[in-house]
């Protein structure tokens, strides 16, 4: 059922939306083997928590620029 | 159980879990799940809409405090069943971060339509229902915002990966 779907998907990009097709090979697949030697649960919890960082960042970050100004 | 992270994540799911909820988890959170490297800052989950699954939702929902965001007059507004029981996407802050709750994705597909495409992950003392990958690239492909077109090479290559053998998990 799902390789049908994966057909599916690869044709409709290939006639709408090839970018995003050819992309695919384009992604460093290191990243993935790494997450794929996780638990499922384990990166979940880095994912999360890396988002939160992000979010702390962007949040010191806007803080600091309206104290500059 | 020993070992198991913690997080609050992983105790909303364990609130859900505990409370007998019937839920999969869909978005960033399944794709995180299925070994996506991608960020993802909530969980995402299409519920069953039964009278009972609905009952246990609103009970768990009450205990993590979750009320409706953005809540910019903070009027702390809480979900009602007949919420839970439409075809929208309800957005919650709760005690352990944020939980969307979706009564369908793309389209008309809710809880009974997504189950066949679903796999049950065991990690810890978790047991989850999960949307499986090649879905999960179907509705993104379908939803076709940007943010969506922009995850789906990652997607399909991590579903390639995953398909190399000995790789499966």
């Amino acid at each position: 059922m799902g390789d049908e779907l994966i057909t599916q998907v690869r044709a409709y990009l290939a006639e709408h939306d090839p970018d995003v097709l050819a992309a695919i090979e384009d992604v460093d697949r290191s990243l993935i083997q790494l997450e794929l030697q996780r638990s499922p649960l384990e990166r979940l919890v880095a994912s999360v928590q890396q988002a939160r960082f992000y979010e702390r960042l962007a949040a010191s970050r806007k803080s600091a620029q309206g104290g500059s100004r | 159980m020993t070992g198991q992270p913690d997080d609050p994540i992983v105790r909303l799911l364990s609130m859900l879990i505990d409370g007998n909820v019937e839920f999969i988890v869909v978005g960033g959170a399944a794709a995180v799940l299925s070994g996506v490297p991608v960020v993802t800052k909530d969980l995402d989950i299409v519920h069953k809409r039964s009278p009972e699954n609905v009952e246990r939702l609103l009970s768990v929902l009450s205990k993590i405090d979750a009320h409706f965001r953005p809540d910019f007059a903070q009027r702390k507004l809480r979900p009602r069943a007949s919420d839970l029981t439409g075809h929208g996407h309800l957005n919650f802050d709760t005690t352990f971060g944020p939980l969307d709750v979706l009564c369908e994705v793309s389209g008309s597909r809710g809880f009974d339509e997504l189950v066949p495409h679903t796999v049950e992950l065991s990690d810890f003392d978790l047991k989850l229902r999960v949307l499986d990958l090649p879905m999960l690239i179907k509705v993104k492909a379908e939803a076709n915002r940007p943010k969506d077109r922009m995850a789906l090479p990652i997607l399909m290559a991590t579903l390639e990966e995953r398909q190399k053998p000995g790789r499966g998990e």
